[in-house]
């Protein structure tokens, strides 16, 4: 049973299975993300929205998983799908004012506006990103970097300050939106 | 296909931002435009982990993600709290209906 | 390799061990023939085949086994008819299921309707990717697998609120706003509570875990230090909620709210809702064993090194596998069944009396005894025999006052209605 030996065999990289599957999985999560967020631009239902912004957000947490930064792709899928989507339905269902359950959101206005100045300034980012030429590094992070233990010492070395700021901003937060949500508000 | 690399992402990012701006613009709805507001970061979050897989070949991109992560979720708690203040004040949270600042 | 190894370079792959070996194992160089990016969505797939054979399997097993707790706590028999004591009556109920016509409201958002049971099995089959089972017996070992847990555990909630959502029906509608009210409840003292197992293991890693758990029974985190039995306590309790079993089946409480966010589902759909929380089950339990209970550890020192020295053994290597194969199932089918036992014993509470439970008693008491853990961790790295024995002694009184408690409830009983001095 010679495990090990077949293991160092097949793990030889980059590998011909990276070269053909890594490219798979970019447009699968690319296309998802991508088709997601302009659903929500089509559709009038404001919780499909909500899902629909959701998948676009899980795909991009493949993305980061293809970036090898698997740790941010967790706390993408932990920070948006355990909390900023249960937020946005207590929101949506909060200001609910017809009695029906399923939610139409009042006709858009700014259509052409809107679609324009997409389009504008996915030109003008399109553009600048093409005719740069990035200066891409030779090494790149080894796949078996322990990235959660780098990031935990970027966090405690260089990054302290915003680390700290970061904890204040999130108690401010706390404290502010539960002021404001109270009912009758501020002044109440 | 084609081999992947910093382009094809730094294009994907370009295109939701677009995306997310477009929301913003085009929707009515109050919590829409939060959700226009999460793509934007999110594109943001992406370019900087692309550049940082990319072109420096270390964590600190990646630490920066992390940061906008967590003032999205500050951000939407915020928002939320504020778009329900306007509904018990306007009675709908349609933002272009928000047009004062005094009853 | 693709679950191991550094096959694709690019961070998809984060792990150790895996299923792959063991293939590689059974297929030696005739793997060798097989290209690799053809291999590479083959081992994807058997990994999946696995943890849907082993959900289904439990799940028979797990549905048998709940009918007769809860049937034998009622002093009744439960099902007797199919099969050996009724063995074989989920089989039946699934083939019941699976004939029965699949209604969708006129009303209902249908997209949606139809989405909603796929995200929730979603949300708990990638748990399986990282729960252990022995050293080979495992999908992956990735390296972030506690963090893991935590993330995708949070997918699930999301398939109960589409369901209560699009189902168009206020009391489905309550089931997922309830759902959604009792995670952020119980999410943060369950994130405390992995966060200090992290804290002592210094790793995510499920394998890295149980390694550090080796040894003596005293070894286990459970015994780390007085604190530690709160955070196991605090831990079992939120897992509680997050499976949504009783006392915490508010999403569901079918006699408040038909049976809650899947009351308008019928048939292949709604047995998908019972299987994911079959599996959710067994995944909570399985993950307590390893934080808390040493995983597939089986406590005994001299028995442990004897199983770990199979060098150039292979027997032994396959005797040491299924040892604690069956010592972790054992730990975590216990587990299952004192959640199963909860269910039929305490009544279900009220979503207020939830918050106040997750808020305002779990989170402090986990809060003060991961503070305490760090200090105590920071004082002796690596724990202390006195601090290990002082927990033994001072939690054996309510474990012996409970044991009594019991006792006196069943033997007792028992005993009362046995004719004497005849």
């Amino acid at each position: 049973m010679n495990i090990l030996n077949t293991l160092s065999i097949l793990a030889a990289a980059p590998s011909e299975a990276t070269a053909i599957w890594l490219p798979v999985f970019f447009w699968t999560f690319a296309l998802v993300s991508v088709l997601s967020s302009l659903a929500v631009l089509v559709v009038k239902d404001i919780v499909r929205c909500a899902f629909l912004i959701m998948s676009s957000l899980s795909g991009l947490a493949g993305l980061y998983l293809l970036l090898g930064a698997e740790f941010l792709a967790f706390t993408q899928i932990m920070v948006y799908v355990g909390g900023i989507l249960i937020l946005i339905l207590f929101g949506v269902m909060l200001t609910n004012r017809e009695p029906l359950l399923i939610k139409r959101m009042k006709a858009t206005g700014l259509v052409a506006p809107g679609v324009l100045a997409g389009l504008i300034l996915f030109t003008a980012i399109g553009y600048s990103v093409c005719t740069v030429d990035w200066k891409v590094t030779d090494q790149p992070l080894p796949a078996d970097a322990d990235t959660p233990a780098r990031i935990g010492n970027a966090l405690m070395s260089d990054f302290i300050l915003p680390f700290e700021m970061a904890s204040v901003l999130l108690l401010v937060a706390l404290v502010g939106a539960a002021m404001a949500a109270r009912r009758g508000g501020a002044e109440g | 296909m084609m081999t992947i690399g910093l382009t094809h992402y730094l294009l994907l990012g370009g295109l939701l931002f677009s995306i997310g701006m477009a929301i913003i613009i085009i929707k009515r709805n109050g919590v829409a435009v939060l959700m226009g507001l999460e793509l934007l970061l999110n594109a943001a979050a992406l370019n900087f982990i692309a550049f940082s897989h990319y072109t420096v070949g270390d964590v600190r991109g990646q630490v920066v993600a992390i940061f906008i992560i967590m003032l999205a979720a500050a951000e939407a708690a915020v928002a939320l709290a504020i778009v329900l203040n306007i509904f018990q004040h306007f009675k709908g949270i349609e933002v272009d209906e928000v047009s004062t600042l005094r009853d | 390799m693709i679950f191991g190894g550094t096959m694709l370079s690019n961070g998809l792959v984060f792990a150790r061990y895996s299923l792959a070996e063991w293939i590689q194992g059974l297929l030696g160089d005739r793997l060798e023939m097989i290209p690799e990016w053809i291999l590479f969505p083959l081992l994807m797939l058997a990994g999946c085949l696995v943890i849907i054979g082993f959900i289904t399997v439990f799940a028979l097993f797990a549905i048998w086994m709940e009918r007769k707790v809860s049937a034998h706590m009622q002093c009744r028999l439960g099902p007797m008819e199919v099969g050996f004591h009724g063995a074989l009556q989920t089989i039946a109920d699934g083939v019941k299921l699976l004939g029965k016509e699949d209604i969708v409201p006129r009303h209902a958002d249908k997209l949606l309707h139809y989405l909603a049971p796929i995200i929730v099995f979603a949300g708990v089959f990638p748990l399986f990717v990282v729960v252990p089972f022995s050293e080979k017996i495992l999908i992956s070992d990735i390296n972030l697998g506690l963090f893991f847990v935590a993330a995708v555990g949070a997918v699930e909630v999301v398939g109960v609120i589409m369901a209560g959502w699009a189902s168009n029906n206020k009391w489905s509608l309550f089931g997922a706003m309830r759902a959604a009210t009792q995670l952020v409840s119980y999410e943060i003292p369950l994130g405390l509570a992995f966060l200090t197992i992290i804290l002592l293991a210094g790793s995510f890693s499920m394998v890295d875990i149980i390694h550090q758990q080796e040894g003596w029974l005293s070894n286990w985190f459970l015994f780390h230090n007085p604190f530690m039995p709160i955070i196991f306590l605090s831990f079992f309790t939120a897992s509680l909620a997050e499976c949504k079993r009783a006392p915490f089946d508010l999403p569901e409480a079918e006699s408040e709210l038909v049976s809650g966010f899947h009351t308008e589902y019928s048939g292949m759909k709604f047995s998908i809702f019972f299987l994911a929380e079959y599996a959710a089950m067994y995944v909570v339990c399985a993950i307590a064993a390893v934080m808390f209970l040493g995983g597939w550890s089986t406590g005994i020192k001299p028995l442990e090194a004897w199983l770990a020295d199979s060098a150039g053994n292979p027997m032994r290597e396959v005797l040491s596998n299924t040892v604690h194969l069956v010592v972790i199932v054992t730990k975590s089918m216990f587990l299952v069944f004192v959640q199963m036992w909860l269910r039929w014993t305490l009544p279900r509470i009220r979503l207020d009396q939830i918050m106040h439970v997750c808020l305002k008693v779990l989170l402090p008491w986990t809060m003060v005894a991961m503070v305490a853990t760090s200090a105590i961790e920071l004082c002796w790295p690596g724990g202390n025999m006195v601090l290990t024995a002082l927990t033994i002694v001072i939690w054996s009184i309510p474990l012996l006052w409970t044991l009594k408690a019991i006792l006196d409830m069943t033997v007792g009983i028992f005993l009362k209605f046995v004719p004497s001095g005849r």
